[in-house]
């Protein structure tokens, strides 16, 4: 074929770097929107046979978002969001052995009931081929504060097929526990993280797409549970947590089109590694396939399995070796799947979107380790009902 | 499907002239008809020439946007030729059921005129004088397009 | 850093997922902009629907031990 003449090639030179482009990857403007999205979390009861005492009832969680993106011109985005959630329910205490050396929970007596709001604001701005997007964010609840700052900046490469991206953010948060004298309990403490991320994306042919990328986290000053107590050689002590944590996170993201039925298989995966030497694995594989006019259905599967680092037992029954110690399950060896249904209805300017999740964790289901008997292992169903309109 | 791609054929051959390139020949079939059109058809007319997708995100402000242009230049010389460039031809249909046009539309899911014409972008667009000489070529969409097509139709205009 | 040494079933499944990451590269086509009506599919976006990612994310690190992600990470709660 001739090639372009000068003319066509000016003509085509004058298009590049000009907006309102389809661009995959790009920094092209998102589109203005409103959105709801309404969730209920619910917290299978710890089993009679794993209870020592206290409430089997656990957490049950009512929230409700609301996002907002409005393009204040062609180069400014602004975001606001939005959550509540109202909690109640009770929740691990401390683990005790029985007669046979069988682990028992202690639940919380009395039903915990809290409220949590968290405002975040966000403006992006888009210039040519970079976007930056500036971010602060407050949480609050009764015995919890966060502040927090974040930027974040992208680089499209390629005309859209590839870019990176990068991103810094601070949080400073403060814990005033609740009846902190009657259960010699810090009365006020602080921590803070700062976080590091990177990565990039490449669009690979007409049918996939890749994002590699890695974060790396520095937290610092109280990383205990105050509410979490540990059974230490028959003494209840409160749980204690080393005063600073390095986390490493690597994440990857394929999303591949399947032609035959015009479905979208999104699989992720991220492998975690910290300074407390937890590790942990986390895959994700999703099946996006579009239904008659409008309808979309999405069955998706996770997969998350961690090891639990030195300090963790269920309970102590001598001295751990260290000066830290904790029985907070969340620490546990132990693996977790859990799936998931979603149908979306969209349609011109209207999207609807419902799903159900059932969680389930096993100290069985861990890939590596030695899972314990930890009993406080948490099964949920969570289910979501969210609208979007862009007006 | 078939049938679309015996019915494109694209003259590979641009021709210099002083006013401008001649814009390269094509025949399409018509949207979700057997009926084929050619560029050269139009010979005589202004003709807006607008590659679009239904999956195409400022594809969705520019139909309404040309749609409205070609009522009011409906009396003049002025034609709008939007070739559609989905995969699958009723993405295209339920598409324009929710954004109608009354100009002509075009479909070329091999994608063998972007190619051609070196569609660098979505959307991007030509306008074409009465020689079919391109005299103006925009990427991307962008409300101020519209007056820009006004003014080079003034511009360009034949002495 | 000690941590940051690999154990070898980690090692396996790491040098697995990065030689799935360098087939994945060496199989990039160049793709025009009219070509790009799949990739375009909200399936397809590499953003998923920010709501649900952000209950996902509060959700999964209040009950797991692990967290990071690209996007930068926001402040903590006191959640049980």
């Amino acid at each position: 074929m001739k090639r372009p003449s000068p003319r066509i090639r000016a003509l085509l030179a004058s298009s590049l770097g000009l907006p309102g482009f389809q661009e995959l990857l790009a920094a092209e403007a998102p589109e203005d929107s409103f959105e709801y999205q309404f969730t209920h979390y619910d917290e299978e009861p710890i089993p009679q046979a794993s209870l020592q005492e206290g409430d089997p009832d656990r957490y049950k969680i009512n929230s409700h978002q609301l996002r907002w993106v409005k393009n204040l011109d062609s180069s400014y985005t602004l975001t606001v969001g939005y959550l509540h959630e109202a909690m109640s329910g009770s929740s691990p205490w401390f683990v005790i052995p029985d007669s046979d050396g069988r682990a028992l929970q202690v639940m919380s007596g009395a039903t915990i009931r809290e409220k949590r709001d968290q405002v975040d604001v966000s403006l992006g701005r888009r210039d040519g081929d970079y976007t930056h997007t500036l971010g602060l964010g407050y949480s609050t609840e009764d015995d919890y504060r966060a502040r927090y700052a974040s930027y974040s900046g992208k680089k499209e490469l390629a005309k859209g097929l590839a870019a990176y991206s990068w991103g810094f953010s601070y949080s400073d948060d403060e814990i005033n526990p609740t009846d902190a004298q009657e259960f010699a309990r810090v009365v006020t403490a602080s921590r803070d993280a700062w976080s590091a991320s990177f990565g990039f994306s490449q669009v690979l042919n007409q049918n996939a797409v890749f994002q590699t990328g890695a974060s790396l986290t520095r937290q610092t000053g109280f990383l205990s549970d105050p509410y979490k107590l540990a059974l230490v050689n028959s003494f209840l002590l409160p749980d204690q947590r080393p005063d600073s944590r390095t986390l490493f996170a690597w994440t990857n993201q394929l999303r591949q089109y399947i032609p035959s039925t015009r479905a979208a298989l999104q699989l992720d995966y991220r492998y975690f590694r910290d300074s407390w030497n937890i590790q942990a694995h986390t895959l994700s594989a999703a099946w996006v396939q579009p239904l008659a006019t409008s309808w979309e259905l999405t069955p998706s599967i996770r997969y998350h399995s961690q090891k639990a680092p030195d300090f963790y037992a269920p309970y102590f029954p001598v001295p751990p070796q260290g000066e830290y110690w904790s029985s907070d399950y969340r620490l546990a060896t132990f693996g977790a799947l859990s799936y998931r249904l979603n149908l979306a209805w969209r349609h011109e300017r209207f999207k609807v979107s419902a799903g159900l999740e059932m969680y389930d964790s096993e100290g069985s289901l861990a890939i590596s380790g030695t899972p314990q008997d930890t009993p406080g292992l948490v099964d949920f169903w969570r289910a979501n009902l969210s609208f979007t309109v862009n007006p | 499907m078939v049938l679309a791609l015996m019915l494109v054929s694209v003259s590979p051959l641009l021709f210099a002239s002083d006013r401008g390139e001649l814009a390269p020949e094509f025949t399409l079939p018509l949207l979700a008809s057997d009926d084929s059109q050619s560029l050269s058809d139009h010979r005589g007319h202004w003709v807006y020439v607008d590659f679009w997708a239904s999956w195409c995100g400022p594809c969705r402000k520019s139909l309404p946007v040309y749609e409205a242009l070609y009522q009011e230049l409906a009396a003049s010389n002025f034609r709008i030729l939007a070739i559609n460039l989905d995969e699958f031809e009723q993405d295209a249909t339920r598409f324009l059921a929710d954004h109608p046009v009354s100009y002509t539309v075009l479909w070329d899911p091999a994608g063998l005129t972007p190619a051609t014409w070196q569609v660098q972008a979505m959307p991007t667009s030509f306008l074409l004088n009465t020689e079919g000489q391109i005299v103006q070529k925009w990427a991307g969409f962008e409300l101020s397009h519209i007056e820009e097509i006004r003014n080079a139709m003034v511009q360009h205009q034949q002495p | 850093m000690q941590w940051f040494s690999i154990s070898s079933p980690d090692r396996r499944l790491t040098f697995a997922l990065v030689t799935m990451g360098a087939c994945f590269l060496s199989a990039c086509a160049p793709v025009q902009p009219w070509e790009r009506g799949r990739l375009a599919q909200p399936g397809m976006a590499l953003e998923a629907d920010a709501l649900l990612a952000a209950m996902d994310e509060h959700v999964y690190t209040s009950k797991e031990a692990a967290s990071g992600s690209i996007q930068p990470a926001g402040g903590g709660c006191g959640c049980n």
